[in-house]
């Protein structure tokens, strides 16, 4: 799979992620881990990207013992973007199956 | 590594780029915080490394869409080097008029001015090493010399000439072996100025050498060097090819049987063009050969234009030739 596919996949993984509930860099990296085989590494950058786009919205929580986090929520700006991510992605997925599964017209 | 350590790293190397400090300020907050909370998962700074990643390693998706410092001052440079480079051709205009206007006699120097235009392309876009660049500036740093110093200003044309004697004897001093560079520029240098002295002393009547014949005979002290010159250049020949050998040969041939049959020798020597013509042709990519050539094809036709048809005076414009095919090339 092309580095730009799998970039782009993984995004979309982590707009997906932060949409359900809103969560932390760790958590966020952790989550994208137990379910994902991806390069850590690669994930908070994206969260970077993706708030300067302004699909995630950030605050601080301070915590009494532990550092604090800095926490990510989904804009409605992004959810409209993970919205058309997502129709695209069941779109894609329909095209590739189709040619995988060989029901396609062989002229 | 420590966290320290880490974030220092990771700022040395956002520091390269073009952003906003407050960006910057914001990667490195983040790292802190997401250091931490891994520490409070009791992970080790190595394991918490692993997670976060190197900071060259994280670089590269961290400055996405930014450029290096080094980067955008190149860029600058090279624009403003590249649009003096495109003025020269208006300043080097300006100068002939004025010079040739303004100047008693102007006309006969002012053409030099043209030679600006591939000297500020070499020396603001040429070679990196001081030392090619003044190889490459040598032959017209040479001309000027000649031409503007030595023959019109004080009749030296002879041995005025011996000033292109530079070309080689700093083109000699790029070569990787010291010995090579102490036998060729060192041989050629003592070698001219022994040359020089028994030309003016003959000249002066101190040693008696037979007037006809002393230039002639004087100019056998070049043959150690050329030797050794013609020894470098014939290793090169016979790792690149015989064509290279059969055409000195042949030009060699040419060259005395045109001077001595015909009384030719100042134009004779044009024969051994032949050789770089060849290796343009045979070497350089298609699209970039007729630029390549422009140079041989100006010096032959000044040569002949001045000699058979007696227009030294105007001959020169054919050296224009050069910069309008590379502009016409789209260089």
């Amino acid at each position: 799979m092309t580095t730009q596919l799998k970039k782009g996949i993984i995004e979309l993984c982590v707009l997906k992620i932060i949409s359900d509930e809103p969560l932390s860099g760790v958590h966020v990296i952790e989550r994208m881990k137990e379910m994902l085989n991806v390069n850590e590494n690669t994930v908070y950058p994206i969260l970077r990207r993706l708030t300067a786009q302004d699909y995630f919205r950030t605050h601080t929580e301070k915590s009494e013992i532990g550092a604090p986090k800095k926490v990510y929520t989904l804009t409605e700006h992004g959810q409209n973007y993970l919205a058309k991510g997502l129709l695209e992605w069941k779109d894609f997925m329909k095209d590739v199956s189709t040619i995988l599964g060989g029901h396609y017209d062989k002229k | 590594m420590t966290k320290n350590n880490y974030l220092t790293f990771l700022q040395t190397l956002l520091d390269e780029y073009v952003m906003d400090n407050q960006i910057k300020e914001d990667i490195i907050k983040d790292y802190d915080s997401l250091w931490l909370q891994y520490e409070e998962l009791g992970m080790d700074p190595q394991s918490i490394i692993s997670k976060l990643g190197q900071p060259k390693d994280i670089i590269g998706e961290l400055t996405e869409g930014y450029i290096k410092k080094e980067t955008k001052l190149y860029y600058k440079k090279k624009s403003f080097n590249n649009k003096l480079i495109a003025l020269t051709p208006f300043i080097a205009l300006v100068l002939f008029f004025l010079i040739g206007f303004l100047v008693p006699n102007g006309f006969i120097y002012a053409w030099q001015t043209f030679l600006l235009i591939p000297m500020s392309a070499i020396i603001l876009e040429g070679p990196k090493k001081n030392l090619e660049k003044l190889t490459a500036l040598s032959p017209f740093i040479a001309l000027i010399i000649f031409f503007s110093i030595l023959g019109f200003g004080f009749n030296l044309w002879h041995p005025g000439w011996m000033i292109f004697l530079i070309i080689p004897i700093i083109g000699g001093l790029n070569h990787p072996s010291i010995l090579k560079r102490v036998l060729i520029s060192g041989g050629l240098f003592v070698t001219a100025i022994l040359y020089l002295m028994i030309d003016q002393l003959s000249s002066f009547g101190v040693i008696q050498i037979n007037s006809n014949v002393s230039l002639p005979y004087s100019l056998f002290v070049f043959i150690p060097v050329l030797i050794v010159i013609l020894y470098e250049w014939l290793k090169n020949i016979l790792k690149n090819g015989w064509m290279y050998l059969i055409l000195l040969v042949i030009s060699t041939a040419l060259y005395f049987y045109i001077s001595i049959e015909f009384n030719l020798w100042v134009i004779s020597w044009l024969v051994f063009f032949s050789i770089p013509i060849y290796a343009i042709m045979k070497q350089a990519p298609k699209k970039d050969k007729i630029i390549a050539l422009m140079p041989f094809i100006s010096t032959s036709l000044f040569m002949i234009l001045g000699y058979f048809f007696n227009v030294w005076a105007f001959a020169w414009l054919v050296f224009l030739l050069i910069p309008v095919v590379a502009i016409i090339q789209g260089k």
